[in-house]
């Protein structure tokens, strides 16, 4: 079953009010632009039990996206549905607190006037005192706070305030658990451990989760999936890896991590020319006449060999910087050669001498080729 | 709505002050008003000059060294501002008269008889309005100097003395000048308050401005002429307003602290210590503390007489009608705030703003404001009753206590929204919407998350209301039903008949209640300061 729906939803700037009222919360009918537009003909759906990081660059409207999910926001356009059941759509937006929705902020937004059990305890109106006080204790077990029920947000370490907070928006029973940058205030040494354990408790709780981050580290250990937005859209969506090796565009690939690009040609099914010489392919390329192609090519991808007399096939390169990344070592190297100048990156185990000369090897992989628009060319 | 009704005294005054001139006003024009404009603007500039020259050297020597017994001295020397500055008037003439303890010392040391022998400066005069005004009105400028000489970064002042300034000059090139923005902010307070002063110069029988308000609606009792010159001093606020934004346009730029440097003070030794020293208790002594002590003096002394029944009945009156006012003004603050929140957009400010202009206004200028749509609904009711065959129900609000409490409010409430506009904004909005996907409703969510959070502004609010009401006299004089007291208007009633003695116990309560703002206001600023 689908947990969240979202068909081409867009949403404005100056439309963000807190007042959603369901009888005549109608957008107003007033013409906006689409610069005013944060979010348009925005996709996404996400699978029970499913956790989807939404990553993209601060300011592209990831927040956004959640409060209009939310519902503390009022799209422009499009419909959003929670479990089959349509809660925004051009004739009805539901309000907030119908929607049954969990959500964990930045600063955690526990009230800072209610013990810790009073803040789990808030959103339960409807159990009996017997009832509460089971489930806050449930809650607080299952996130490893059990015995300070009665201590205050203040009293708290930021990663135990995070965890309050989950409590908090678990205890409701939501269908969807909505995360903006839940980590970004913790501090490193526990970031990891904390998002690994939070990651359990919503496996174990089978909730759906939408959790956003600028972080891709973060995103890679906490989700299944990764949605990179961009433009106010989501650009791709897909499990880290795939995203990483195959991105759509010029935007995700820089965005997901570095790479080298190079003027390419496609010679044939599995060769590619570029300055470097001929690059092979472990996947069919669409072959064309296309002179303005680009190679994007992964620092992993580019091996340095010690300059060998023997085999001149491979172009010579010097070394410039060299850096120690702990498991790997990434090196920019200068490359001169027939048609111009290229700064290349390389990723390797074993060390180089700094500006000592280099031979180049492409591994053979599955090619990534852009088209003159940032495009991905398909087969 | 709310917001225009508390905002219409302001519109009224002006429609009232463009209606032709009535004869009164011509007259007053061609013959004494004059004399009234120059009066108030020396007033103004004269405060002006004498507060800097005692604010500023206090403010460096608190912010920048360490004499001894500084952290006492530094909530010391706001004090003043508690007193009533009629009060310290009265107390200074009674000391500095012919008749007083000062000249008679004098005649006892050097022989002197009579008055013919020596000349000895005339205390009630604009000078002695200008010196006793300045006094306790200096803790202003004094205050934000401070704060702002002790926002200044230190490295500015290394930055200036490394390329080649001496310690003064650097103080005159780099230190003064970046405090700039808070020295005129605070003489612009200084001079609104010189302006609004209606019972230091009303004590000393220099006509300004302010008395002229006075006498036209409550000798003449022409409303026109008294709203035109009303509306004359809401223009010299208004300058004082702007001159007030104009100097902080480009503050941003002034204040670039990172905040993480400790201050280095200035030792003292020698005769600067001294000096310094001096200065300090001098403004502290003659601002508060011999004023104190001459009225506990005086109570102590007349006390059979003081302490009687009209103490309790008119401290009464102050607290009923201050009370009501504060709780008013803090339902208004209130509401505006939430409204304000849950909006969230351009218009929403609008209703705040307008409420809060009242502050800027001085009292009597108000109190005019205030009478003319009061008036127009009372003869508008009247006129309705008796349409409908009804027996006219006379001036229910005009010459009511409801006036005063409108007034206050108007006056007032800026407080108030100021103190619960800032307790709303430190409440994270994320707090807002975790609290509605938590299953809360608009209204749920004020009573559940923001009440309780902003339940010590709100009180801070009311508070400040209800003392800023007991003090206020110039407008609860011009509105007070007939034969109405409150403690402010009893006590400069028993000044301007020279028996400030039988009212002391009450002028030391006003006294008393005007500290407590004070207090509240040393301690947020010593928590700043820690953090």
């Amino acid at each position: 079953m689908i947990a969240l729906k979202i068909t081409e939803l867009a949403c404005a700037y100056n439309s963000m009010s807190h007042k959603t009222s369901n009888k005549r919360g109608l957008p107003r009918k007033k013409t906006l632009r689409n610069s005013d537009l944060v979010l348009s003909e925005l996709d996404l759906s996400i699978e029970d039990g499913e956790i989807v990081c939404l990553l993209g660059r601060s300011g592209c409207g990831k927040s956004t996206l959640l409060k209009a999910i939310a519902g503390l926001i009022q799209p422009v356009s499009g419909t959003i549905e929670l479990h089959g059941k349509e809660v925004s759509s051009s004739s009805r937006v539901t309000p907030p607190e119908q929607r049954g929705i969990g959500m964990i902020f930045q600063d955690y937004a526990l009230f800072p006037h209610l013990t810790v059990f009073d803040n789990i305890a808030f959103g339960l109106k409807k159990l009996t005192s017997q009832q509460i006080k089971k489930r806050v204790q449930d809650m607080l077990e299952l996130v490893n706070l059990y015995g300070l029920e009665k201590r205050y947000p203040h009293e708290l370490s930021g990663g135990q305030q995070q965890r309050v907070a989950i409590a908090r928006a678990l205890a409701n029973e939501p269908s969807i658990l909505l995360l903006d940058e839940p980590f970004s205030n913790i501090d490193s040494q526990v970031r990891q451990h904390l998002v690994r354990e939070i990651r359990d408790i919503l496996k174990q709780q089978k909730v759906a989760g939408l959790f956003v981050t600028h972080s891709r580290e973060e995103g890679f250990a906490f989700a299944d999936t990764i949605a990179v937005m961009g433009q106010g859209r989501i650009m791709q969506q897909g499990t880290a890896f795939d995203i990483y090796h195959h991105p759509n565009n010029r935007f995700i690939a820089d965005f997901m991590g570095a790479g080298n690009v190079l003027p390419a040609r496609i010679e044939d099914e599995f060769h590619v020319s570029t300055p470097l010489g001929m690059v092979e392919s472990t996947h069919r390329l669409p072959v064309n006449n296309n002179e303005n192609l680009e190679l994007f090519i992964r620092p992993q991808m580019v091996e340095l060999k010690p300059v060998n007399n023997k085999e001149n096939s491979y172009p010579q390169a010097s070394v410039i910087r060299q850096q120690f990344m702990g498991k790997n070592i990434r090196s920019e190297i200068h490359l001169d050669c027939c048609q111009g100048s290229y700064q290349l990156v390389s990723e390797h185990s074993n060390p180089v001498s700094e500006n000592s000369t280099v031979q180049l090897n492409i591994v053979p992989h599955s090619l990534v080729l852009f088209d003159a628009d940032g495009q991905v060319l398909k087969n | 709505m709310l917001a225009l009704l508390l905002f219409s005294p302001v519109i009224s005054l002006v429609v009232e002050a463009l209606a032709p001139a009535g004869e009164l006003f011509d007259h007053l024009w061609n013959t004494v008003l004059t004399t009234y404009i120059v009066n108030s603007v020396l007033l103004i500039l004269g405060v002006g000059v004498l507060g800097a020259i005692l604010a500023i050297p206090a403010a460096w020597v608190m912010a920048n060294t360490n004499i001894p017994g500084k952290s006492q001295l530094q909530w010391l020397l706001v004090l003043p501002l508690a007193m009533p500055s009629y009060v310290i008037a009265y107390i200074y003439t009674d000391l500095l008269e012919f008749a007083g303890p000062v000249q008679r010392l004098l005649r006892a040391l050097t022989g002197w008889e009579s008055a013919a022998d020596y000349s000895f400066p005339e205390v009630r005069s604009l000078g002695g309005a200008i010196i006793i005004l300045a006094l306790v009105l200096y803790p202003y400028l004094y205050l934000l100097t401070r704060t702002a000489f002790l926002e200044q970064s230190k490295s500015q002042m290394l930055a200036s003395r490394l390329l080649g300034c001496s310690q003064l000059e650097s103080f005159a090139r780099v230190t003064l000048p970046m405090a700039r923005p808070a020295i005129i902010t605070g003489l612009a307070l200084m001079g609104m308050e010189a302006l609004g002063d209606f019972a230091t110069v009303s004590y000393f029988s220099v006509p300004t401005l302010t008395t002229a308000v006075y006498d036209t609606w409550l000798g003449y009792g022409s409303l026109n002429a008294a709203a035109k010159i009303s509306a004359m001093m809401l223009l010299v606020v208004m300058l004082l307003i702007s001159g007030e934004k104009y100097s902080r346009r480009k503050q941003q730029l002034y204040q670039k602290n990172t905040g993480q440097e400790q201050r280095e003070l200035v030792e003292l030794s020698g005769w600067p210590k001294w000096l310094a020293l001096g200065w300090c208790w001098l403004l502290v002594t003659l601002g508060f503390l011999l004023p104190s002590l001459v009225l506990i003096d005086y109570i102590i002394t007349y006390f059979d007489t003081s302490w009687n029944t009209e103490l309790f009945e008119y401290g009464l009156n102050s607290l009923l009608v201050s009370g009501s006012a504060a709780a008013v003004a803090c339902f208004i603050a209130l509401f505006l705030g939430v409204y304000q929140r849950l909006k969230n957009s351009t218009f929403s400010k609008i209703p705040a703003r307008l409420v809060s202009t009242g502050y800027a206004m001085p009292g009597n200028v108000l109190a005019i404001g205030v009478l003319i749509p009061l008036t127009l609904s009372d003869h508008f009711i009247n006129e309705l009753l008796i349409s409908w065959n009804q027996a006219p129900v006379g001036l229910i609000f005009s010459g009511s206590v409801i006036t005063l409490v409108f007034a206050y409010v108007v006056r007032f409430s800026a407080v108030a929204v100021g103190s619960v506009e800032s307790s709303l904004g430190r409440v994270s909005p994320s707090l807002d919407m975790a609290s509605r996907t938590l299953g809360c409703n608009p209204q749920e969510m004020v009573r559940r998350i923001h009440i309780p959070l902003i339940r010590k502004g709100l009180l801070a609010g009311l508070l400040l209301v209800f003392i800023e009401s007991m003090k206020e006299l110039p407008a609860t004089l011009l509105l007070r039903p007939f034969n109405f007291e409150t403690l402010a208007t009893w006590v400069f009633q028993y000044v301007s008949d020279e028996q400030l003695e039988y009212a002391a116990p009450a002028a030391l309560v006003l006294v008393l209640v005007g500290l407590i703002p004070l207090i509240m206001l040393n301690r947020s600023l010593e928590r700043q300061e820690q953090k």
